[in-house]
């Protein structure tokens, strides 16, 4: 059975999910008009799309590698000492690309 | 036609029974982390309501976060086709912008599950004060996320329900 490090999991899975976020978004979307999943740019004609299944299951697949390939290393120190840090940073990255929505 | 509803409606219940869990162990862990050496830790109210085991909260939080967030990512797709328009329309881009936001703390959340789970995990050390301070800062950042997204997804739903 794979074993996961839950330490470099969250720091993995915030990391490429505010990389994803900042560069457009993840290669798949869902279209819930029409039902269908698409790998590439939106489709015209098939209605508004949803980004965040794809995010979530890219920074997922992406954190489940990280995390199962250094599951033996301990996080940097930095890291260790405060294992909020990447998920609070994460959390202003989203913010700070949503301000659109505030101003 | 029915089931969105139900789906939101159980959304909501389970949001409140996680909040509720979260939140007492916040508050746990933040008394254990001030109130060391006080004589009555239950004399108050507050001192009653952080009175609890936290530990035994985490499996709890844990399943509670993952079923309450699987029901919105059930929902999810009846809000981008029946709420959001109409948010556009009505021109309330903060509102979209305000589930925008829940949705990806949310997701942010999740990540920080198994990480929540291995700091519950480990054992307390008669001086490991940094590994309490990791523990403390992963379920209070969890618990914002909580109480953000509940009163979000409430205000939300107040002003344009499914």
């Amino acid at each position: 059975m794979l074993r996961f490090s839950g330490g470099w999991f969250t720091t993995a899975f915030c990391a490429s999910y505010m990389a994803l976020f900042a560069h457009g978004g993840p290669v798949l979307q869902y279209y819930p008009l029409s039902g269908r999943w698409s790998f590439g740019p939106p489709a015209g004609g098939s209605g508004p799309a949803m980004q965040w299944y794809g995010l979530m299951l890219e920074a997922g697949l992406i954190a489940m590698a990280v995390s199962a390939l250094l599951r033996d290393r301990p996080l940097p120190r930095y890291l260790a000492d405060r294992p909020w840090a990447v998920p609070l940073t994460a959390m202003a990255a989203c913010f700070y690309l949503l301000r659109g929505f505030f101003t | 036609m029915l089931l969105i509803p139900v789906l939101l409606l159980l959304h909501g219940l389970i949001a409140v029974a996680l909040l509720g869990a979260i939140t007492h162990q916040a508050a746990a862990v933040l008394r254990e982390g001030t109130a060391r050496g006080t004589a009555h830790p239950r004399a108050s109210f507050a001192g009653r309501y952080a009175a609890v085991a936290s530990r035994g909260f985490a499996n709890a939080v844990i399943a509670l976060y993952v079923a309450t967030l699987v029901l919105g990512g059930l929902v999810y797709p009846a809000y981008r086709l029946d709420v959001r328009p109409a948010f556009e329309e009505m021109e309330l881009g903060w509102a979209v912008g305000l589930f925008e936001l829940k949705e990806h703390w949310g997701g942010i959340g999740l990540a920080l599950l198994p990480l929540y789970r291995a700091c519950w995990r480990q054992e307390d050390g008669a001086a490991d004060h940094a590994m309490h301070k990791g523990r403390t800062g992963v379920t209070l950042t969890l618990a914002f996320i909580v109480w953000f997204d509940f009163i979000a997804g409430h205000l939300l739903n107040n002003l344009r329900g499914l």
